[in-house]
């Protein structure tokens, strides 16, 4: 029986594709939004009546609801600030993931909501830098590589949602993100490595991590040549009249824009040893 | 994570989770999800198949939740096996009148599982795997969650709604069927090569 059960708890190996796990988590919690929406509304229409609104508008209400914010504002800033250094495992690392999360949530179109998926994505390779430093940490590895792998899918859906609202501008994010990908592979592939070493013979799950990371990074890799290519072939022309003030501008880009339009790619490489 | 761990982080997320928070239920996925599909992809041939059926599992198991006036004293684990349980009951129970014409792509999705390993260990999960669709259900089901979710017996047995006792038959009951039809297997594989 013991080699059968050996044989039984090779299936325990079985484990869905992560893009899917990620995917299936928007859709889900998308849905459950939408459900508790329709929920809110309804009982709102029956609260409604019942209270009144006018109340929270009266000077006495807004000066102490003003100083209220300010105080928990004031409080928050320190934490804020310091969260931004916290790797996975850290007290402040929610934090730090919960400001991404809601930067994210505040930014409506798929340009910036990519500039930032980058950007969170160049943040998690900087902290999965530091972890393999702490082989102890091995759980927050495999959470900090797969929230990358996460990143990538994001980007992608960003970058297909921007294609079909304006092809150059994808193009031209298609571009900074191209720029990053090398560092981002370079990054995965030395990490792995060194863990390899670290962490020999009890690193399988979190090579499959690794693995999984780079196949994203692939895919993200292959959309934006395709985008960067198609976007080559527009005519010079066609890009100048199309242009309009705070677009990107690529790093090495000579074309005119003003600094505070453009975004600065070339911080956000991850810092490799 | 410990099992008391585990047990008292599921609680706590749970409590959010029925006050409607759905970031915790988030959590809840993030943990359960693989294992939720793992379950389903054993039991039902067809990849697709298994991506709908885990995901329909969290949507019934968050409305279920939400429907609940008194606290869930039920564990998330056990409440999302007994709702996925019951969804390959129910699809397979409304296909029975009709012809089932589904891919089975499991071997497929086997050899993407195992890529770089010895062929040796592939084959010996497929024939575990050929072996184990073949068995009755509810063998099935306690094979899953003991040896490869590695549930205890107690929780198996208030999934299942039996006692300890009854469960630990059934495992035996269970591993003993498995052989027996990894048994046939290789018979039949064998005069198969005979043949040849």
């Amino acid at each position: 029986m013991d080699i059968i059960t050996r044989k039984i708890k090779h299936l325990q190996r079985i484990q869905p594709d992560t893009s899917w796990l990620i995917r299936q988590r928007s859709f889900l919690l998308s849905e459950i939004s939408r459900t508790q929406q329709t929920d809110k509304q309804r009982k709102t229409s029956l609260v409604f009546p019942l209270f009144d609104f006018s109340k929270i508008f009266r000077p006495a209400f807004a000066l102490a609801f003003s100083i209220i914010i300010l105080i928990s504002s004031l409080a928050t800033v320190g934490v804020i600030s310091a969260s931004q250094n916290a790797i996975s495992g850290d007290f402040l690392y929610p934090v730090k993931t919960a400001i991404e999360k809601t930067q994210l949530s505040f930014t409506s179109d798929s340009a910036s909501r990519t500039k930032l998926s980058v950007k969170f994505a160049t943040q998690r390779m900087d902290e999965f830098n530091q972890l393999i430093e702490r082989p102890e940490k091995k759980a927050d590895i495999q959470k900090t590589v797969k929230k990358f792998t996460q990143q990538m899918v994001t980007v992608r859906q960003e970058i297909n949602t921007l294609k079909k609202e304006n092809a150059e501008k994808a193009a031209e994010v298609a571009k900074l993100v191209q720029a990053q990908t090398s560092g981002y592979e370079e990054t995965l592939i030395k990490g792995d490595e060194k863990l390899g070493y670290i962490l020999p013979g009890e690193k399988q799950e979190l090579k499959n991590d690794i693995n999984q990371a780079l196949e994203e990074l692939s895919k993200t890799k292959e959309l934006t040549d395709e985008l960067v290519k198609e976007g080559s072939t527009v005519p010079q022309e066609n890009k100048k009249i199309d242009s309009v003030p705070g677009d990107i501008v690529v790093p090495g880009d000579n074309s005119e824009q003003t600094e505070s339009s453009s975004i600065q790619f070339e911080n956000l490489q991850p810092t490799t040893e | 994570m410990a099992n008391l761990e585990i047990i008292d982080k599921e609680k706590e997320l749970l409590s959010r989770v029925a006050s409607g928070d759905k970031e915790a239920f988030g959590q809840l996925y993030d943990f359960y999800a693989p294992k939720i599909f793992r379950f389903i992809r054993l039991k039902v041939r067809s990849q697709t198949l298994a991506e709908d059926l885990s995901s329909e599992s969290f949507l019934r198991i968050w409305e279920y939740i939400q429907e609940q006036e008194r606290e869930i004293e039920e564990s998330f684990r056990g409440l999302l096996y007994r709702t996925a349980r019951n969804l390959i009951v129910d699809y397979y129970k409304r296909k029975s009148s009709q012809e089932i014409l589904i891919d089975d792509d499991f071997k497929e999705f086997l050899e993407g599982q195992f890529i770089g390993d010895d062929l040796r260990i592939m084959e010996d999960t497929e024939e575990i795997h050929q072996a184990l669709i073949k068995i009755k259900e509810e063998y099935q089901d306690v094979i899953v969650w003991y040896y490869i979710d590695e549930l205890s017996v107690p929780e198996i047995a208030r999934i299942m709604d039996k006692t300890p006792g009854a469960i630990r038959v059934l495992i035996h009951r269970a591993l003993k069927s498995l052989k027996d039809h990894l048994e046939d297997l290789d018979k039949d594989a064998f005069q198969n090569q005979n043949r040849v």
